[in-house]
């Protein structure tokens, strides 16, 4: 049994906007796996039904054997702690401080009480640091999050990730609003919480980075799956082929 | 160059829109110049209020003249109404200033400094005539009389410090319920949680208008009704304060939760955090620094606002200003002045602190 399972996904944004036609495939654990396209082609919405931040309209996902798509409120919290999120625009609580930021990544394993209160045990604190010095800014922790760089602030993003002992990170374009060198830290960091096998699924915009990270690559077109593979083998014929015209927009670096 | 449209509405109204504004302008133009030859000429034209008092056939020749002035900036290209309205663009040959309809505009603002001058009775001259009328009071301001300050005036049956506590608690009590009602009004005034259904809709409108109808109306009013009310007293000005504070916070209050960015709320959801924990960590944070900023900067307001709610019965230290000036005693008139400028001062640092460190 593959870790995740995705079978005939369909999403429609009403009234009727079709962003997933008819998906299915499955993931095994430890996969580096690119979710490719060109915008507006799917990747987000994909990305977002897996841990159900968005409705699917139709279909089955199975993560770990736990149906998704029909959880409960109390299940569909209990999947969501172990699949950790990172989003492009950072999405951090601007105002907060950085550690808290992070410890915000493991409020499912708080009572709420404790929690409200702002109360975190210590041995929390601690890991929160852990997980900054695993991103390379402990000395941020006491700053808010707003007073950080764009590349700070997605450290801080996958600390709080990180934060959650994922099985799974799904990254919606980490790195499109950094610079390339930044990037490619960021990018860095991704593959080393895969080396400790953890499965990753991330969508990028440059073919570069698909090749040099992803150990398969899906690509997505109007809403359907128009390639499944290892990212070596896509050429940029085949990349054209795919994509059509708009192709080089995609991975000009 | 124009090609021949068919008539429609809409097109009609457009084309007319521009030209009522023009016209609108040189009725305006021909007011003040009319004004203005009367104060200087002799006084005929113009009544004690203002308006113009002309014959009929004055009249007839005002609007002829005007509605033909309009008809013709639109041909010799000074028309502020096709440049504002139609946002008809030239190219910039020329400064700002030397086009015609620049020209006219500034012949508006001239025009209108001029006749505004008059109206308000502004004189430079006599600002420093009659200072030396102002010296009685110069001096007692500058040597103020502190007696009342810890002694009870046997008139006003309070001491000046006693009074200062009830102004700082009216302020107090105002922003403190002011900001708490303002809050779930706040809430209902937010477009992006009353959207959706018509129900939610129309709530979310009644809501802003409220809030919009009791804000406009000035705390001295609000204190005059409540006085009435519920007669003299801080009672009265506190509750003025407090409703005029509550519309102003729940206004800011909406528009903080409209702001409030949903990105940071998914990012906290997808760690598999509960509703609450959700709004506390997801939500919470987004709005309640900047609103307890508004708060503390309220207060200053509310302080300011409480010494002169006093005049028409509010109650607390303004009623002694009042009640030595009006017994022209200039020294302990001096004395309050300093007291209130004092505190205005040390409120309006602290909160100003307290805010930087917040926001
Ligand atoms: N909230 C939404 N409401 C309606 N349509 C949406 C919404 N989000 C995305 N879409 C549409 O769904 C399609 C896929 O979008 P998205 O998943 O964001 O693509 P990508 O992430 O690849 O750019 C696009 O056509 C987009 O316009
Ligand atoms: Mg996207």
């Amino acid at each position: 049994m593959a870790q995740l399972e995705i079978k005939n996904l369909k999403k429609i944004y009403p009234p009727n906007v079709v962003a997933l036609k008819d998906i299915s495939f499955e993931v095994e654990k430890g996969e580096f796996l690119v979710v490719i396209g060109l915008s507006g082609s799917g990747k987000s919405t994909l990305l977002r039904c897996i841990n159900r931040l968005i409705e699917p309209t139709e279909g089955s996902i199975k993560f770990e054997g736990r149906e998704v798509t029909t959880a409960s409120k109390k299940e569909l919290r209990e999947i969501r702690e172990d699949i950790a999120m990172v989003f492009q625009r950072f999405n951090l609580i601007e105002r907060s401080l950085v550690l808290t930021n992070v410890l915000t990544g493991q409020l499912a394993e708080l009572p709420l009480w404790r929690s409200l209160l702002g109360r975190f045990p210590k041995e929390l604190k601690n890991r929160a640091y852990e997980r900054l010095e695993t991103v390379g800014i402990p000395e941020q922790a006491l700053k808010r999050a707003d007073e950080l760089s764009g590349g700070q602030q997605q450290r801080v993003g996958i600390a709080r990730a990180l934060m959650q002992d994922p099985k799974l990170l799904l990254a919606d374009e980490p790195v499109s609003s950094l610079d390339p060198a930044t990037s490619g830290t960021i990018m860095d960091y991704l593959a080393e919480i895969n080396n400790q096998g953890k499965t990753v699924i991330t969508s990028l915009h440059f073919l570069d980075l698909v090749r040099k990270y992803g150990t398969r690559a899906i690509g997505l077109k109007d809403g359907n799956i128009v390639y499944d593979g290892h990212p070596k083998d896509i050429d940029d014929e085949k990349f054209k082929e795919v994509f059509g015209e708009e192709a080089e927009k995609v991975h000009i670096t | 160059m124009k090609r021949p449209r068919k008539f429609t509405l809409p097109d009609f109204v457009d084309d007319v829109k521009p030209f009522l504004l023009d016209w609108l302008i040189w009725g305006y133009l021909a007011y003040t110049v009319i004004f203005l030859l009367n104060s200087y000429w002799y006084t005929q034209y113009v009544n004690w209020y203002g308006t113009l008092t002309l014959k009929p056939w004055g009249w007839a020749l005002t609007i002829i003249g005007t509605f033909s002035c309009a008809l013709l900036s639109e041909k010799f290209g000074i028309s502020v109404g096709l440049k504002t309205i139609k946002s008809v663009e030239r190219p910039p040959q020329k400064a700002w200033a030397l086009t015609n309809w620049g020209i006219t505009t500034l012949a508006l603002v001239v025009f209108t400094f001029w006749v505004g001058w008059l109206t308000t009775d502004m004189e430079i001259g006599v600002i420093a005539r009659r200072a030396p009328k102002t010296f009685h009071l110069w001096s007692g301001l500058s040597h103020p009389d502190f007696t009342h300050l810890i002694n009870i005036d046997p008139e006003l049956e309070d001491t000046i410090l006693g009074s200062l506590i009830d102004t700082i608690f009216m302020a107090y009590l105002a922003t403190v319920i002011g900001g708490i009602l303002a809050a779930p009004l706040g809430f209902l005034g937010a477009r992006n949680i009353m959207g959706g259904t018509w129900f939610r809709r129309i709530i979310f409108y009644i809501t802003r208008a409220f809030f919009n109808v009791v804000r406009s109306v000035e705390a001295l009013l609000w204190a005059i009704i409540f006085a009435i009310w519920i007669g003299w007293g801080p009672a009265a000005g506190t509750f003025a304060l407090l409703i005029h504070s509550m519309a102003a916070l729940a206004k800011l209050f909406s528009e903080q939760v409209e702001s409030i960015k949903k990105g940071p709320i998914e990012a906290v959801q997808s760690t598999g955090a509960s509703f609450w924990q959700t709004v506390r960590y997801g939500a919470v944070p987004q709005v309640v620094p900047q609103y307890t900023a508004f708060l503390l900067y309220r207060l200053d307001i509310n302080v300011r606002m409480a010494t002169v709610i006093a005049l028409v019965g509010g109650g607390g230290i303004g009623r002694f200003f009042f009640y030595y000036k009006s017994q022209l005693d200039w020294n302990q008139v001096g004395a309050v002045t300093i007291i209130i400028a004092a505190v205005v001062w040390i409120l309006d640092y602290i909160s100003g602190k307290a805010r930087e460190k917040i926001v």
